[in-house]
């Protein structure tokens, strides 16, 4: 039996006509990326599905406009979801600490497993928290997802070049949170 | 031989990509790495550029517990597929252009020509007989 290969550039075509069944496998390959770039994004657990579920009903009422011959589905998708998590941050002006960051309950399925990792995790994470939310879009879609820099530029409305620049800024406060939070460098 | 880049341009890849020279920027990689090779620094650089990109992918790429995919594309669906084209500015711009055809007539304030003058009309031609009729008044003009 023939079965027909559902890539997302099938799909979105017929996600276009109406076809709820494409849909929701559309979904089903997209979802947990989307989910991940919005919670590394947005900083939070609940704000991210709300900025993914806005993507998602972008995703749904506006297919007919993705075009093939600019990207495919995947990053017109990341597109959508770090411009949904963006304009939520800008309407809600949220500020983390870094204290209120280093309390976040891991997302890791077993909260026991790798502790020293766990531990380094934790002060990344709440170094993560003082960066802006476009550099930590720059940084999750590059290192995380693999983007080139051409691919994070098209995601956040601006050049390769300009993101080099936030990446550089991005990954030097970064060094400079981390180096400030080493173990060896508090007085406890 | 590979021409090497300046040490600033070289400095500035490695700020920005990370350590890693794979995703360094294709028509630069050959002469950065070159750079990277002769001056002690930059190579001190790539290398503590490489120890954060360990703790950025870590972070970027730590797993997510799962969410409902099913019940999310159910609650995408169930705003109409025109909704947002309605609500963004070239739907609100076509819904008031639409409500001033619909209401224009009623707020007419100047003088209209009688159906009579239209009655009076001679057409000359089948070529101009259309325009004639149709020919719009000062006021449907607007509204048009």
């Amino acid at each position: 039996m023939l079965h027909t290969v559902e890539t997302p550039a099938t799909l979105i075509v017929r996600v276009a006509a109406g076809d709820a069944r494409a849909f929701t496998t559309l979904v089903g390959q997209l979802h947990g990326s989307g989910l991940r770039i919005a919670t590394r994004v947005a900083g939070d657990r609940a704000e991210a599905e709300d900025a993914l579920q806005g993507a998602l009903t972008r995703l749904w009422t506006e297919a007919g406009r993705f075009d093939p011959t600019k990207g495919s589905v995947g990053g017109w998708f990341r597109r959508i979801v770090v411009n949904q998590c963006l304009d939520r941050r800008r309407r809600l002006k949220l500020v983390a600490p870094i204290e209120a960051a280093a309390n976040v309950a891991s997302d890791l399925p077993d909260p026991f497993a790798s502790a020293s990792a766990n531990a380094r995790a934790r002060r990344v994470d709440a170094a993560m928290a003082m960066l802006g939310p476009r550099q930590r879009a720059a940084i999750t879609l590059f290192h995380g997802e693999g983007a080139s820099m051409a691919e994070v530029a098209a995601a956040l409305d601006t050049t390769p070049k300009a993101v080099e620049g936030l990446l550089a800024r991005a990954r030097s406060e970064l060094s400079r949170l981390l180096a400030s939070d080493r173990p060896e460098t508090r007085d406890e | 031989m590979t021409e090497t880049l300046s040490y600033a341009r070289a400095a500035e890849i490695i700020a920005a990509y990370g350590g890693d020279p794979a995703r360094w920027p294709d028509d630069e990689r050959a002469q950065a790495l070159a750079a990277v090779l002769m001056n002690p620094e930059l190579r001190t650089a790539q290398l503590a550029a490489a120890e954060l990109d360990a703790d950025v992918t870590a972070w970027s790429q730590t797993p997510v517990a799962p969410g409902n995919a099913i019940a999310a594309a159910t609650a995408a669906m169930r705003v109409p597929r025109n909704y947002l084209r309605w609500a963004s500015g070239t739907g609100l711009a076509a819904a008031i252009a639409a409500s001033l055809i619909v209401l224009a007539p009623v707020h007419r304030t100047g003088p209209v020509a009688p159906v009579a003058v239209a009655a009076r009309i001679v057409v000359s031609d089948e070529s101009t007989a259309f325009t004639q009729v149709f020919t719009p008044t000062p006021d449907e003009e607007q509204v048009l």
